[in-house]
């Protein structure tokens, strides 16, 4: 299937640990179009309030010269279909398993746990399984589709999101709360391709915004925001947009203050165009060129679109024949790029336990099996959860001498480098 | 708590085990199979609540639970080095066990005789206890991934999945000795029997029906749980080893045996076997100690 000309709003930054799973242990990056791929080898963060506060994450300090890799959801989620198909073809082949089965365009409608269902039928045969209600004495979930079909479980993988119907089933808390930020996205071009292959995030005090490099002269930007501005920037008029994107990533926030309130008056309001080209003309060009992403020049037609923003996580990861993983488990602000990410993570420890007690002749639905997974992978999200959301808090203050501490903060954490390195670390999985 | 020691024992069984002449006795007395075609629906419950209780991770056999993956691994991992020892290079580790015929003694409630099963054994757990049986056979019953067959049990409990499985398992309520004396000798490719060798009541004749059961070049897995915490070892290492001083011949065996007793036990077997059949084989004995931790 050949991928849409424009790049899909979804995108999403692979840490190199990503990759490399994809690579080493799933095999689906084989199947990766590469030609939808930019890796990029740093992030320049700086401070909305102060632009002299600068941070730069490198992939030198990977090891690998590249920080991460932008990838359009729809790459990954494409490639990992043909790897089924690939080891179905090749279970076929050798008659020894059952294939893998994907239903699409399914919903599940309601989970039951046999042993608790209220049953209606008699018990007068006990030799006679009511397939439509599952196996009564077998304790695995039953998944009811809505094509009327049933599916009874030996380990229910919940992979089903934030409003995950599979934790709600297994009563597991989830503790967080909502930013009342929203996340806009879209697709733009920047004036040209830049060599620099870098990522760019600004801390405006209503959130981060970042603009993160695709192939070519493509791009895509994160912008969190309050909801009244979240609104107006999906209203405000598709040629302005490039150039509101540019004034943001470059102009004092008093004088975005001042831009915002004119297109809210008129979101087609073209006057703003030249007022942001007056601004930038004030700026000193080789800085300019120096510290900041390329002007923004176009947006992909109907590529905006606006997520909420929460911080969640789930008390456990598992319950019996039950795993939690990605936004089921945890829901992250975006500006670490980490979402997609944890879900990966999670994946590879959920292996690996399954594959010890595979090893060991268990029941891959025990608990025993599924601890495992949980004390892996829970507590580094816990914490990457953690520095995110104080990262977040720490910017969103508008305070001036908190401003001036946070400016001073950052600083000295650019040239403290171990500290550099332990967020680089993070945020790159390495 | 960082608790027992269990520490286990491989046999390779000599060529000529079978030729021993030793005294079976049996262990427990046993009621006849309780084989029989109708079993109640209050029957079904009480064995429900029983298996349950036997199979609760976190419950009173949480320990036993712990410790099933570590024997298990253990008897994969020493199957697999076997083979390497007997030159068979091109060995898939994962499917070591698969087709080989395992007799699993005490299976109690079927922990290690299902992951045996999972592992592609055809496994036949026998248990002195009807009551293991009919908890193990049940709780076996619902995992359509085993194909598991009872020969003491109705159909409910005792229906043979159509599921694909990689190894069979049965069970049957039995001792060593009668399956011993039904089957004859040389009828397992691997014997083993898990924290059971401590509860008999002759530890000598027990082994010693499982080795004669095992076929020549099998391999038999003996688990006791070792006393480790220093105080409690002396005591009771003390005074079993007083006992065989008092009386000596007679009790080798104590009720606590000891992984060096195990050893010493088989290089005994294999002397005197070694008088009563020149050409024996090689009895290797391959211990290993390992700690659990347990949360
Ligand atoms: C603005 C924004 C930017 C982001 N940027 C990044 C980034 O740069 N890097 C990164 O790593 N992460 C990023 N993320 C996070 C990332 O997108 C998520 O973490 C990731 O998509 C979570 O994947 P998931 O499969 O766990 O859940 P989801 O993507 O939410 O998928 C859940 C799936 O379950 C299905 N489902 C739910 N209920 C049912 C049901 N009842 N029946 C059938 N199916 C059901 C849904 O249809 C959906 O397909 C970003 C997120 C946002 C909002």
């Amino acid at each position: 299937m050949d991928p849409p000309e424009n790049y899909t709003n979804r995108v999403v930054s692979l840490t190199p640990k990503s990759v490399e799973f994809m690579q080493e242990k799933i095999g689906s990056w084989d199947f990766i179009n590469l030609d939808r791929i930019k890796f990029y080898d740093g992030i320049r963060a700086y401070d909305g309030q102060d632009n002299s506060s600068r941070i730069s994450f490198d992939g030198t300090t990977t090891g690998s010269g590249v920080l991460a890799a932008m990838c359009e959801n729809i790459n990954i989620q494409s490639s990992l279909i043909s790897k089924i198909e690939q080891l179905n073809d090749e279970i076929i082949d050798e008659e020894e398993d059952q294939p893998a089965i994907i239903l699409d365009n399914t919903k599940v409608i309601d989970i039951e746990d046999p042993l608790n269902a209220q049953h209606t039928h008699s018990h007068s045969d006990l030799n006679e399984i009511d397939p439509s209600a599952g196996d009564e004495a077998l304790d695995w979930p039953i998944i009811k589709l809505d094509n009327g079909e049933a599916l009874q479980a030996r380990l229910l993988v919940g992979a089903d999101g934030y409003n995950s119907p599979v934790r709600k089933f297994a009563r597991i808390e989830s503790r967080g709360w909502q930013y009342d930020r929203w996340g806009v996205v879209g697709t733009i071009k920047m004036q040209f391709e830049d060599y620099r292959a870098l990522g760019w995030q600004r801390f405006l005090s209503t959130g981060p915004l970042a603009i993160l490099p695709l192939t070519d002269d493509n791009a895509t930007f994160v912008w969190s925001s309050t909801p009244e501005l979240a609104e107006l920037l999906l209203k405000v008029d598709e040629v302005i947009f490039p150039h509101l994107l540019t004034a943001a990533m470059t102009l004092e926030e008093v004088d975005l203050q001042y831009i915002y309130k004119t297109l809210q008056n008129n979101p087609n309001d073209r006057s703003v165009l030249e007022d942001i080209s007056w601004r930038l003309s004030k700026k000193d060009i080789s800085d300019l060129e120096e510290n900041y992403p390329l002007p923004v020049t176009e947006l992909i037609p109907g590529s905006r679109a606006r997520f909420p923003l929460k911080l969640s996580h789930a008390d456990t990861y598992m319950a019996p024949r039950i795993a939690l993983v990605g936004d089921a488990a945890h829901t992250i602000h975006p500006l670490a790029g980490q979402g997609l990410n944890m879900g990966q993570s999670d994946v590879g420890h959920l292996v690996q336990a399954l594959e010890k007690g595979v090893d060991r002749g268990m029941d891959i639905g025990s608990t025993l099996v599924l601890e495992n997974y949980v004390a892996n992978a829970w507590p580094s999200n816990h914490m990457i959860l953690g520095a995110c959301d104080k990262l977040h808090k720490i910017f969103a203050v508008q305070w001036t001498p908190f401003v001036y501490l946070r400016g001073f903060g950052i600083k000295t954490l650019n040239s403290l480098g171990y500290v550099k390195d332990l967020m680089v670390q993070t945020i790159s999985g390495k | 708590m960082r608790a027992s020691t269990s520490s286990r024992h491989i046999l390779r069984s000599a060529k000529n085990i079978r030729t021993l002449h030793t005294t079976v006795q049996r262990q427990t007395s046993l009621a006849s199979s309780s084989s029989s075609s109708t079993v109640n629906p209050d029957e079904i419950a009480h064995f429900s609540r029983l298996s349950a209780q036997w199979w609760d991770e976190r419950g009173e056999f949480g320990m036993l639970h712990k410790m099933n993956p570590v024997r298990t691994q253990f008897v994969r991992e020493k199957l697999v080095e076997m083979e390497y020892e007997d030159g068979h290079e091109d060995l898939n580790e994962a499917k070591v066990l698969e087709g080989l015929k395992v007799l699993d003694v005490g299976c109690g409630g079927g922990l290690f005789s299902e992951s045996l099963t999972r592992l592609g054994a055809n496994t036949l757990g026998i248990d002195a206890s009807a009551s293991n049986i009919a908890i193990a056979s049940l709780h076996a019953s619902n995992d359509p991934a085993l194909s598991f067959t009872s020969s003491s049990l109705p159909q409910r409990f005792g229906s043979s999945v159509s599921h694909k499985g990689k190894g069979k398992l049965t069970y049957e309520h039995t001792s060593v000795e009668d399956l011993l004396a039904r089957e004859g000798p040389n009828s397992f490719d691997v014997v083993c029997s898990m924290e059971v060798v401590e509860h008999v009541d002759n530890p000598r004749a027990f082994l010693t029906s499982c080795a004669e059961i095992l076929k020549p070049g099998g391999h038999l897995f003996l688990s006791t749980i070792a006393r480790t915490p220093l105080a409690y070892f002396l005591t009771i290492f003390s005074a079993e080893q007083l006992l065989r001083f008092v009386t000596p011949g007679t009790h080798t065996w104590s009720k606590y045996i000891n992984p060096s007793e195990l050893t010493s036990f088989f290089h005994n077997l294999h002397s005197s076997s070694s008088l009563s059949s020149p050409s024996s084989g090689e009895i290797e004995v391959k211990g290993q100690t390992m700690d659990i931790e347990v949360g």
